[in-house]
């Protein structure tokens, strides 16, 4: 018996010390359930998880005092707050962006939202799974299912692309946010080759061509 | 026939497992000795309780025994004579006895090696040192020794060596471990057995020089009969050379060490550097060496390794279920799946509580429920995630299959009781460290996914 107690001690010593080094900043990047984006691998923890306002017991009461229905309290999360849109668009928000997240909030979008939810950033850039993009290459019907252009410029039609679901093409002559400095091509054999595009969407090279507005170095504090 | 008031039920019954008398009796399969094994645990290390878990099975394991004389052979040292029934099975030479005596209205149960047997007037003898803090020795060693209320098993042991055989037999004996020698050596001084036996008797202390007048005696009665004392208090202790030397005398012979563990342990190591084989070495470690009961269903471990290797080689290849990749990217599956791990931790220490406790937890069946529930780890890991992930969740992984496998892999698979012994003890503490450095990664893992 006294044995084992020598062995609970031992064992305890021991998880202390892992807590006690858990607890050190230097392994923070260690606390990582998934590996970081690419781009975003200096940036450090605080750059996105933002501390949530109050101490510890306070944000503890709120959220118990919600959940239980008791009375009704500040909407707060427990230690850090969960990365919004403003976390993200602090460092890349740029005036002339082809889908502000703003955008998909309007009405027309309802539906749209309630299916992928392309007004919040990660919806789509869903952080430490290792890819710049998340979602399934065939987002863009959920938006452009019905489109019809009165002048296509394309040989092989925008209809004829839509009606044969060929949805993985959009992103081979569409820079999404307009960040690059990117001509449109017209002609199939000008386009960004497949898998070029799905190693770039991963955490590949960027076949667009010249960043136009570089991301900041640190968040706005504006 | 056993009285609920001859024990305590909540005294250990196994010490080696820390189960306890309750649990044995609170467990609904005990028709047999393997029954209770099998489902608590105990009598899986050292088999010292297996008597007392014979009992617990209705077996009438106990002769009524009577201590007739008592000598001293050296300080605090005294050669017991017990009288015992005629249907006591003969010993072999080495083999043990245990021995309960009935102290303060309780029973309490000792081993010891029986030295000698006399069949006109049936009697064994037991050479008993007195301990400083020894309940039983020092019980026995007080005076009234007629009134005292004593009951003995049947011998047990295995038989290790053959007396008639014609190859040297050298006795290492460290202090009191010097009676198996004595046993062997009282059996041939009886037997026609030319066998020679050499005793290197290793004492700290004078005082532990004991039966000496006795065995002057055989030595001048028999040459095939010869001993060396080493007293560790004027020189060191044995050494590897000292054995060495030893070992170089007697070319083919057969070695039997006996006395505390790390003498065992240190002797053999010794023996064995000096190119002797495993084969020619016993020892006697005072544990019982009952009946051998490879008990550990393999049937567990081969379920537990085929869970763990599906698990491996559906992360290596990324060999994944559609639907369970997008359920468990749902944050309430997360949660509440994560729960469900914790809640399977949480009976998985319902054991050691058990054990721990005065009082065992209404559930006494815990054993069998531990290793199932143990055996199943990698798939209810595999219902909170696919992936052995990165980062700390990658640690947290390692740390709780590592938990696993350790396991799994317990001592109940070494059919040897010598080696099973000196396994647990390893196994034992490994595996509750893992444990709790297991429970620890989760609760940092809790912290993380609340916090962030």
């Amino acid at each position: 018996m006294i044995r084992r107690k020598k062995i609970y001690g031992i064992g305890l010593i021991l998880s202390v010390m892992l807590l006690v080094l858990f607890s050190v900043k230097e392994v923070d990047t260690f606390k990582m359930p998934g590996t970081i984006m690419p781009g975003h691998e200096k940036l450090a923890c605080k750059a996105c998880h933002v501390k949530e306002k109050g101490s510890i017991r306070q944000q503890l009461q709120s959220n118990v005092m919600n959940w239980l229905d008791i009375k009704k309290m500040d909407d707060v999360t427990f230690m850090y707050k969960v990365p919004q849109n403003n976390d993200c668009l602090s460092c890349h928000r740029r005036e002339d962006d082809n889908h502000p997240v703003y955008r998909f909030k309007e009405p027309k979008y309802k539906k749209v939202r309630e299916k992928i939810h392309p007004e919040n950033c990660v919806s789509c850039h869903n952080e430490h799974e290792g890819s710049r993009v998340t979602i399934a290459f065939d987002y863009c019907k959920n938006c452009h299912e019905n489109l019809v252009l009165k002048k296509d410029p394309l040989k092989v039609s925008h209809k004829v692309l839509i009606e044969g679901k060929k949805w993985s093409t959009c992103l081979r002559c569409h820079d999404f946010h307009g960040n690059h400095d990117f001509k449109v091509p017209v002609e199939e054999k000008n386009m960004i080759d497949q898998s070029t595009l799905k190693h770039y969407l991963d955490n590949g090279k960027n076949p667009y061509g010249k960043i136009l507005t570089k991301a900041k170095e640190s968040r706005d504090e504006n | 026939m056993l009285k609920n008031s001859d024990y305590d039920s909540y005294d250990i019954i196994c010490h080696c497992m820390q189960i306890k008398r309750c649990e044995v009796l609170g467990n609904k399969k005990q028709d047999t000795l393997k029954d209770i094994m099998c489902s608590t645990g105990a009598g899986t290390v050292c088999s010292l309780c297996r008597p007392l878990l014979s009992e617990v099975t209705g077996q009438n394991v106990w002769l009524d025994a009577k201590i007739i004389a008592s000598t001293d052979v050296g300080k605090d040292i005294s050669l017991f004579t017990l009288e015992i029934p005629r249907n006591m099975q003969v010993p072999y030479p080495g083999q043990h006895l245990v021995i309960q005596g009935y102290i303060d209205n309780r029973w309490e149960t000792r081993r010891y090696t029986i030295v000698s047997y006399e069949d006109t007037i049936p009697s064994i003898k037991l050479m008993i040192k007195k301990e400083e803090k020894g309940l039983f020795s020092t019980w026995l060693h007080d005076e009234n020794i007629v009134e005292k209320r004593i009951r003995v098993s049947q011998p047990v042991g295995k038989k290790k060596l053959n007396l008639a055989d014609t190859k040297p037999l050298v006795c290492v004996a460290g202090g009191i471990g010097i009676t198996p020698a004595l046993s062997f050596i009282e059996s041939l001084m009886k037997s026609e057995h030319a066998r020679p036996i050499h005793l290197l008797h290793s004492i700290s202390n004078d005082s532990q020089s004991i039966y000496t007048e006795k065995l002057d005696n055989y030595i001048s009665k028999n040459p095939l009969f010869s001993m060396s004392i080493h007293d560790s208090s004027s020189k060191n202790r044995l050494t590897k050379n000292d054995m060495k030397a030893l070992s170089n005398k007697y070319e083919s012979c057969d070695f039997h060490i006996c006395g505390s563990s790390t003498f065992i342990n240190t002797i053999r190591k010794y023996l064995l550097s000096s190119g002797r084989k495993e084969d020619e070495i016993h020892s006697d470690s005072f544990a019982l060496t009952g009946k051998d009961t490879h008990l550990f269903s393999l049937k567990y471990t081969y379920v537990g390794i085929v869970l763990f290797c599906i698990f491996l080689f559906q992360d290596i290849f990324n060999i994944k279920i559609e639907y369970l990749e997008i359920l468990q990217n749902n944050e309430t599956y997360k949660i509440y799946s994560g729960l469900f791990v914790l809640f399977f931790i949480v009976l998985q220490f319902i054991r050691p509580y058990n054990k721990a406790s005065e009082k065992p937890h209404f559930i006494t069946n815990t054993y069998k429920v531990h290793k199932f529930l143990g055996v199943l780890s990698p798939l209810i890991f595999y219902i909170h995630s696919t992936t052995f992930g990165v980062g700390y969740l990658l640690f947290l992984s390692v740390i709780y299959f590592s938990n696993f496998l350790i396991g799994i892999f317990n001592h109940e698979r070494i059919t040897n009781i010598q080696r099973r012994t000196t396994y647990y003890k390893i196994w034992l503490p490994t595996h509750i460290i893992f444990s709790m450095l297991s429970v620890t990664m989760i609760a940092i893992h809790i912290y993380i996914v609340g916090a962030y």
